[in-house]
């Protein structure tokens, strides 16, 4: 593998630069190693219709491989989602997320939400039904710190695996974000882990995975 | 009471991988944890040198001059000793002196005394010569009568020394006579580039005191005395034996701090490391870096490791083997383990900082500003765990902006968070 900052060889896999210490992509599965997409370069300028603020990495060059899906990258796994109309724009998106290139989210091609909120598809409630409102929805168990979602009825007793501050939803704009606040079990979006420090949008039936608890994104 | 042992355990940084090409790297995080209980640390005779030129007596604002605040955290670091363990006081400026010879731990009021009084001893304060401070360290420790202990140097300094040529050599005879060196620099003037160098010659440790600040000698000696009293393992040592085609690539330490280790690869089928003495308190990981071949899916050995090791009683121990197993997924790399996935981003920020200290020392402002900038960002990945990190790294750019120089202070400061590991963050 070559590294985009400094140009020096180094063996698939190895996860930031001998040479120069940059972070370096993992080579995806089943395919030949090949040279890291230009998005992943912190020093290649962002398209045209990014918000030139933002710092440049929309996701920290990460070393840790871009989350490749074994199964299909559509819910399949999971329980059959209701005849409601999905808008097709949304999923095929959530597929693009999926796979390759996790940076290339463009807020800018999201249609807005409304009225989003969380429904358990597997926790030991499963009517519950956790709105999100505008601005930080902070999820967890509430403990010293107060928290917006409260997982904490929704664990068996012996299997707690979801942090007290675990991860927060951002609702702006009428966009719909989740950072993983470095919980012990991680977060999880379609399977494909959100590493802490990642900023991930969610689309409209995502399913999020916290400790033992699968939520899915409604809106409307 | 069963006797204090270490127990190896050892995780994968992937659960499984997926191998396209002819071979690709992979990462294993080792912990060597102290169990057992019952025996003491081993009993330790440290020369405790002391700075006594001129400049040691500036408050820099704290209201407290500098030996004034190392002597208060040089007493109660002291009183942490066992009964069992030895100090020497040693004086140097322009010159140097044994002011008190070896003593108990329990003759706790001598020590006390001495050391209320130790500039005040035949030392000319007009200069810096820790050579011979050193010197006189390793003649102290290296008499008859100490053997059989761990000897230990603690050099405090604030300034430049004369004689830096003579200090290099000294450390490599400490490490020959394992005697190990402990080298804490007040303040913003002494050469951090020699000390690191002595810290590292003799496998041994360095630390900054922020001379501004109050506490910053009292915490640095407190942490430094806890460490040393734990001490309990020594000639620890790691051996890999790889299988066919896989190899060790390298080791590092990285925690309770991050330094680079030293592999000796013996043959194909053997690498080993002096992991020197581990503490009875806490545990002590390794990052290993191997390079696996492709192979069809299924689970597979890749090493056996083991840690080899002598016990204060002078009988060898060993952890017995214990294999690293990996599994190979062709249809897609398996989870990462976030638990060594921290441990190597803490790596890469210490080793990003070895590249910042270049840069700021060659005066390259541009390099500087894009590893710094990649520091920050790391830093944020780790969350509260590299809050330090970034903050100080947002400093280095901050002050490249303002007056397009980096100051020494941050330089030191960022040098020194850069190889803490922090505590594991538990959510």
């Amino acid at each position: 593998m070559i590294c985009p900052t400094c140009g020096a060889v180094n063996e698939d896999g190895v996860l930031f630069c001998e040479k120069c210490k940059a972070d370096l992509e993992m080579p995806a599965a089943g395919s030949p190693p090949q040279a890291p997409s230009p998005m992943n370069d912190p020093l290649v300028p962002r398209p045209d219709n990014a918000p030139a603020e933002e710092p440049i990495p929309l996701e920290p060059v990460s070393d840790r491989t871009p989350p490749v899906s074994i199964e299909p990258p559509a819910n399949a796994d999971e329980p059959p989602i209701e005849l409601e109309p999905v808008d097709s724009g949304a999923v095929a998106e959530t597929a693009a997320g999926d796979t390759a290139m996790p940076a290339a989210a463009e807020p800018a091609a999201a249609a807005a939400l409304v009225n989003p909120r969380l429904e358990v598809l597997r926790g030991q409630r499963m009517d519950a039904k956790y709105p999100i409102y505008p601005g930080k929805n902070y999820i967890g168990r509430t403990d010293d710190k107060p928290v917006d979602i409260d997982l904490d009825d929704q664990e068996a007793p012996d299997r707690i695996w979801c942090s007290r501050q675990h991860a927060v939803i951002t609702f702006e704009n009428g966009a719909l974000t989740i950072e993983d606040l470095n919980s012990l079990n991680g977060t999880f979006v379609n399977r494909a882990r959100v590493h802490p420090g990642q900023v991930r949008e969610l689309r409209a039936d995502d399913v999020i995975q916290i400790g033992t608890v699968h939520m899915k994104v409604v809106t409307g | 009471m069963s006797a204090p042992r270490l127990v190896l355990e050892r995780m994968m940084h992937r659960q499984s991988i997926a191998v396209p090409g002819e071979s690709m790297a992979s990462y294993a995080l080792l912990k060597v944890v102290p169990a057992g209980e019952g025996a003491a640390g081993l009993p330790i005779t440290l020369a405790l040198c002391i700075d006594i030129s001129g400049s040691m007596y500036w408050a820099d604002g704290t209201g407290k001059s500098r030996l004034d605040r190392v002597r208060e955290a040089a007493t109660a670091a002291i009183a942490k000793l066992k009964p069992t363990d030895r100090i020497a006081l040693i004086a140097f400026g322009n010159g140097a002196d044994v002011v008190l010879a070896p003593t108990s731990a329990s003759e706790a009021d001598k020590i006390k005394d001495t050391l209320a009084r130790i500039d005040t001893y035949s030392v000319d304060p007009s200069g810096t010569t820790m050579d011979e401070g050193i010197s006189e360290a390793l003649r102290t420790l290296t008499s008859a009568d100490q053997a059989g202990r761990l000897l230990q140097v603690i050099v405090l300094t604030d300034g430049e020394t004369s004689g830096e040529a003579n200090c290099r050599e000294l450390a490599r005879q400490a490490w020959e006579k394992q005697v190990r060196f402990t080298i804490m620099g007040v303040g913003t003037e002494w050469n951090s580039g020699l000390i690191k160098d002595l810290a590292k010659a003799s496998d041994g440790q360095w630390y900054y005191i922020d001379a501004e600040q109050t506490d910053e000698a009292m915490r640095v000696f407190l942490a430094e005395f806890e460490r040393l009293i734990g001490l309990c393992f020594v000639n620890v040592k790691l051996e890999v034996r790889p299988v066919k085609d896989v190899k060790v690539k390298r080791v590092r330490q990285v925690a309770p701090q991050i330094r680079e280790v030293a592999l000796t690869q013996v043959d194909d089928r053997l690498a080993n490391a002096a992991l020197g003495t581990l503490e009875r308190t806490h545990p002590t990981k390794f990052i290993l870096d191997l390079s696996l071949p492709r192979r069809p899916d299924g689970k597979y050995v890749v090493a056996q490791v083991e840690v080899k090791y002598d016990l204060p009683d002078g009988q060898t121990a060993s952890t017995g083997a214990v294999p690293l197993e990996m599994t190979y997924t062709a249809a897609g790399h398996g989870y990462v383990n976030a638990e060594v996935a921290r441990h190597i981003d803490e790596v890469q920020i210490y080793e990003l900082n070895a590249n910042l200290q270049q840069a700021i020392a060659s005066d390259q402002p541009e390099e500087v500003r894009r590893v710094a900038e990649q520091i920050a960002r790391k830093g944020q990945v780790l969350g509260p765990r590299g809050a330090k990190k970034t903050m100080l790294a947002n400093q280095v750019l901050s002050e490249l902006q303002g007056g397009g120089r980096v100051s020494k202070k941050t330089m030191l400061a960022v040098d020194d968070a850069a190889r803490s590991a922090e505590d594991a963050y538990a959510g």
